[in-house]
């Protein structure tokens, strides 16, 4: 009765887990060399070489990398500085139930949010064409499909933000921080300086594999990207999908060899990520 | 009053959460947001009314994804639980582990267009059911890792426990195992039915635009430039999670993807 | 890890057993059009089109999918899918050996037809079949050839459309036609223009590439590589050398048309295009255009051009697919197609053909006040080009332009 369990198990893992990447990556990888397709006429390399040679692979994966690292810079600067400063406001209140609201989007819905919030358009245009700040609709600052991806960080952050809030509030509470703290402020450090030293190191060390994880997602992000972002360069996922799709037909292999690299990067991140760390499973 | 930064930042970080509910609120009553105008103008409920009687397929959407949804999460949270078992307790833990993170961690667009091939060959896509199998390939290891902490070795000392006392391994399971899970087990339904609720890159490109979601249909909206119909879809995405949160805050007291 | 190689091992299997066997043949179909129109009562079809335009949506929700249940008890389910969605599920259903397609009908023109005849991907020749059929205005040459492409019954017309720009007239006094006009207008309203990477954009290249070849005979016929290649280089080097002033500085440019519109009915651009006739009478009355707003047909003229329904080959609902393309064609859908309240796209019937009742119902119709007037129209429609010119410009603008 037990081996029978574990092996349904493992079997389940497997074919719900192992079995579509497996598969996926094995299509889009015979795809891409020309084995199967419609139009395609047996092995060739040249959709790789193209790949290759295209400038604009290298800066989607390029532009991913910027994106998914600057919000998670800012989300976790943000979250330590909520989760140590304001724990207090976190237990009870208002404060408590409002900063968890924004999990309740989906990123489609944030993107479309920050598309009416921050383009020329948008909400914050209106209130400083109201306050006099700008003058006419073009004077607005470029704050979605622009050139650093402002939109899409913020709709990215807006999201994240209360995760790493969540994340951290726990950790404080389990690696007993508290605790810590006053032992390094009674032997003489400042408040600043205990967390400096002692309480930031802590939980970023405690919290790597987590943020390192969501490096991941934010990696691999298409909704957000598709609706603010600019023609070039895009996202990687984005960037898969529009290949895939494209007009000419004759290059839907090119869309198929993104997806084996994107692929490929993440997987190995995954493997270097639960190698080194002892990833905690409290997801 | 003495001026206190600690209270301005509150203060700011609490506007920029309530914002965009509100916005999207005021949007989805609004018929009309001409530049320069703040607020939108003519508000009236009668689009919500409209929405629903006419034939826009919000009402049919809004019961596909709740379907959807719901048997996304029971089917994964009950799966997830059992498999997560023998996985915490099996010698290659770590090594299975990674398994389940791999379908979980890739973006799901670029893991649907790779499936769809397969999807198509086993005549699913476009269908709810491929839909359904399409989400819990995300849904299943998630549930799976979000368990595998439950496992640890007290658990398996008191089932030990019931074992020697002479009650079967099925007793300790209804009475021990699962009312000692029934918080999480809570937790990971809501976090599962969430990631069916919110999902839309497996569902458009497994589900053709036939199994037209609410995320289907905001996207929709979006290309159409019917900005205030995807408000009120937004609303709708968006407002029963939050509902779930005011009740509960513990039930979204935990990550989700 | 012998799990993983045993699932590499099954994966390759059930990829080898999916390669090779191509879609058989369509069954037969009843003889005659009431046997059709019988055998299509029940069904369930869906329909993959463009759904980005809120009149058109109107059209399909409000109209034709009560009419089709009322008429002949066909349920019909409208998926979202331009072109390139198209071509690309049917692709991958005949790759995965898919017998029955997911998609019955579609809506198709130009490229996406030229590409779904390349794959072998459509049904026909049916439309001769219909009997709305004998209404069609066949001699017109732009409703008997697709972008120049001879239709031969695998797809039938839906409606016609005239491709020009949108702009204020009371923003711009003289508004420019020719590309040195743009050029100087471009200088002095820098970042006020912009086109969409979609077909509404692409099409405007087209206009610019006929300008460049001093006149649609230059490029008129079959793809000619040399001079595609030498007008096409003219082009992207003016886009290029102007694009510095364009929305954005020419850095990004919209994915669809409708936005477009929307950046111009708020007056953040000068200019969008369109396909519709009665765009700006649609748009006035919903009051998101001004009054002021007018049709801009450019130097070259007006590309002029008729979209079309096609049937999957591997539809399994082929007689109610017919009996939804012959109701397309009825007077009473073309009627209410034109009818500038609902679409308002020009009819592909010819009027004097039809029983005077039928024509009555297209004489009633409120007329454009605002949008193009037929003044303007005169002499001015020219032909699409061959589809592989649209093909080469979507990727060459990309390539070329946007990376470049």
């Amino acid at each position: 009765m037990d081996k029978r369990w574990k092996i349904a198990s493992i079997i389940g893992l497997g074919w719900f887990a192992a079995l579509p990447l497996v598969l996926s990556i094995g299509y889009a990888l015979l795809y891409s060399l020309g084995v199967i397709g419609a139009l395609n006429k047996g092995f060739t390399l040249l959709h790789w070489q193209k790949l290759f040679t295209e400038s604009a692979v290298f800066g989607s994966f390029a532009f991913s990398a910027y994106i998914a690292v600057v919000t998670i810079v800012v989300a976790v600067a943000l979250s330590l500085t909520i989760a140590l400063q304001y724990h207090r406001h976190l237990q009870r209140g208002f404060f408590s139930s409002v900063i968890f609201l924004p999990m309740a989007f989906p990123a489609l819905v944030s993107a479309f949010f920050f598309f009416h919030a921050l383009s020329k358009s948008g909400l914050l245009s209106r209130l400083a064409y109201k306050a006099g700040i700008v003058n006419s609709i073009e004077a607005f600052a470029d704050l979605v499909n622009d050139q650093w991806g402002i939109g899409i960080i913020a709709a990215h952050l807006f999201i994240c933000f209360p995760f790493f809030v969540m994340l951290f509030v726990n950790r404080i509470k389990s690696e007993r921080v508290g605790a810590y703290l006053s032992l390094a402020k009674s032997l003489g450090a400042t408040h600043w300086q205990a967390l400096k030293k002692v309480a930031i190191p802590l939980l970023i060390k405690k919290t790597l594999p987590n943020i390192l994880l969501y490096f991941i997602f934010m990696f691999g992000s298409y909704e957000i990207p598709l609706l603010l972002g600019r023609s070039s360069p895009e996202m990687v996922s984005v960037l898969a999908v529009r290949k895939l799709q494209k007009f000419n037909l004759y290059h839907i292999p090119q869309g198929y060899a993104v997806a084996v690299l994107y692929t490929v990067f993440t997987l190995g991140l995954l493997i270097i990520i639960l190698r080194s760390q002892k990833l905690d499973y409290d997801l | 009053m003495t001026f206190k930064p600690r209270y301005v930042s509150i203060a700011v970080i609490t506007l920029a959460c309530i914002t965009p509910v509100l916005v999207l609120v005021l949007l989805s009553l609004s018929q009309s947001w001409v530049y320069p105008k703040v607020i939108p103008g003519r508000l009236s409920v009668s689009q919500w009314r409209e929405a629903f009687r006419q034939n826009t397929g919000i009402a049919n959407s809004l019961y596909i994804t709740l379907l959807l949804a719901a048997a996304v999460a029971v089917i994964s949270t009950t799966s997830g639980f059992i498999c997560s078992k023998w996985i915490a307790y099996h010698k290659h833990k770590k090594r299975l582990l990674l398994l389940a993170y791999l379908p979980f961690v890739l973006s799901p667009v670029i893991l649907a267009v790779c499936l769809k091939f397969y999807f198509i060959k086993l005549n699913l896509a476009g269908t709810f059911v491929g839909v359904l199998l399409a989400q819990l390939v995300i849904a299943f290891p998630y549930s799976t890792i979000f368990f595998t902490g439950f496992w640890n070795r007290q658990m398996l000392q008191y089932e030990q426990l019931v074992k020697t006392l002479g009650g079967s391994q099925g007793y300790a399971f209804k009475m021990v195992i699962v009312p000692a899970a029934k918080p999480l087990l809570l937790i990971c339904f809501f976090q599962c039915f969430l990631i069916a609720w919110f999902e839309y890159g497996l569902t458009s490109v497994i589900g053709y635009g036939k199994v037209p979601t609410l995320t289907i249909k905001v996207y929709q909206f979006v290309t159409e430039a019917n900005i205030y119909y995807a408000a009120l879809s937004c609303c709708l995405l968006v407002l029963p999670p939050i509902l779930l949160l005011w009740i509960n805050k513990r039930i979204i007291f935990r990550q989700v993807k | 890890m012998r799990c993983i190689y045993l699932l590499c091992i099954v994966a390759a299997s059930l990829m080898a057993a999916c390669n090779g066997n191509k879609a058989t043949e369509a069954s037969k179909l009843p003889g005659t059009w009431s046997e059709i129109e019988t055998k299509a009562k029940g069904s369930s079809i869906t329909m993959m089109m463009f759904q980005g335009d809120k009149k058109v949506n109107r059209y399909m929700n409000e109209y034709v999918v009560p009419q089709i249940k009322k008429l002949y008890n066909i349920q019909l389910q409208i998926v979202p899918g331009q072109g390139k969605e198209v071509v690309g599920n049917l692709m991958s259903e005949m790759e995965a050996g898919k017998k029955v397609s997911e998609i019955d009908v579609c809506w198709i023109n130009g490229e996406t037809f030229f590409q779904l005849r390349q794959i072998d991907a459509l049904f026909g020749p049916y439309s001769g079949l219909l009997p709305n059929s004998k209404y069609v205005d066949s001699l017109n040459p732009t409703i008997k050839y697709d972008f120049q492409q001879q239709v031969n019954g695998y797809e039938t017309p839906w409606g016609q459309s005239l491709f020009y720009l949108i702009y204020d007239s009371a923003r711009l006094l003289n508004a420019p036609v020719s590309m040195a006009n743009f050029e100087t207008y471009f200088k002095q309203r820098p970042g006020r223009f912009t086109l969409a990477t979609d077909f509404s954009g692409m099409t405007l290249l087209k206009t610019w590439l006929v300008e460049l070849a001093g006149g649609m005979n230059e490029l008129d016929g079959p793809f000619n590589e040399a001079k595609y290649n030498k007008y096409s280089a003219q082009l992207w080097q003016w886009l290029n050398t102007n694009k510095q002033y364009f929305w954005k500085k020419g850095e990004t440019f919209p994915s669809s048309n409708t936005t477009v519109s929307q950046m111009f009915s708020i007056g953040e651009l000068d200019f969008t295009c369109s396909f519709n006739d009665a765009e700006i009478d649609n748009k006035v009355g919903e009051g998101v255009y001004p009054t002021t707003a007018k049709a801009l047909i450019l130097a070259p003229g007006t590309i002029q051009n008729t979209h079309y329904v096609g049937i999957s080959a591997n539809s399994g609902k082929k007689e109610a697919a017919m009996v939804l393309c012959n109701f397309l064609l009825s007077p009473q859908a073309q009627a209410r197609k034109s009818d500038i309240t609902y679409w308002g796209s020009g009819t592909v019937l010819d009027l004097q053909s039809l029983p005077p009742a039928d024509r009555a119902l297209f004489d009633s119709l409120p007329k454009r006040v605002y949008g193009l007037q037929n003044s303007q129209l005169k002499d001015r429609a020219i032909k699409e080009l061959a589809p592989e010119y649209m093909l080469r410009v979507f990727d060459d603008f990309r390539s070329k332009v946007i990376n470049g």
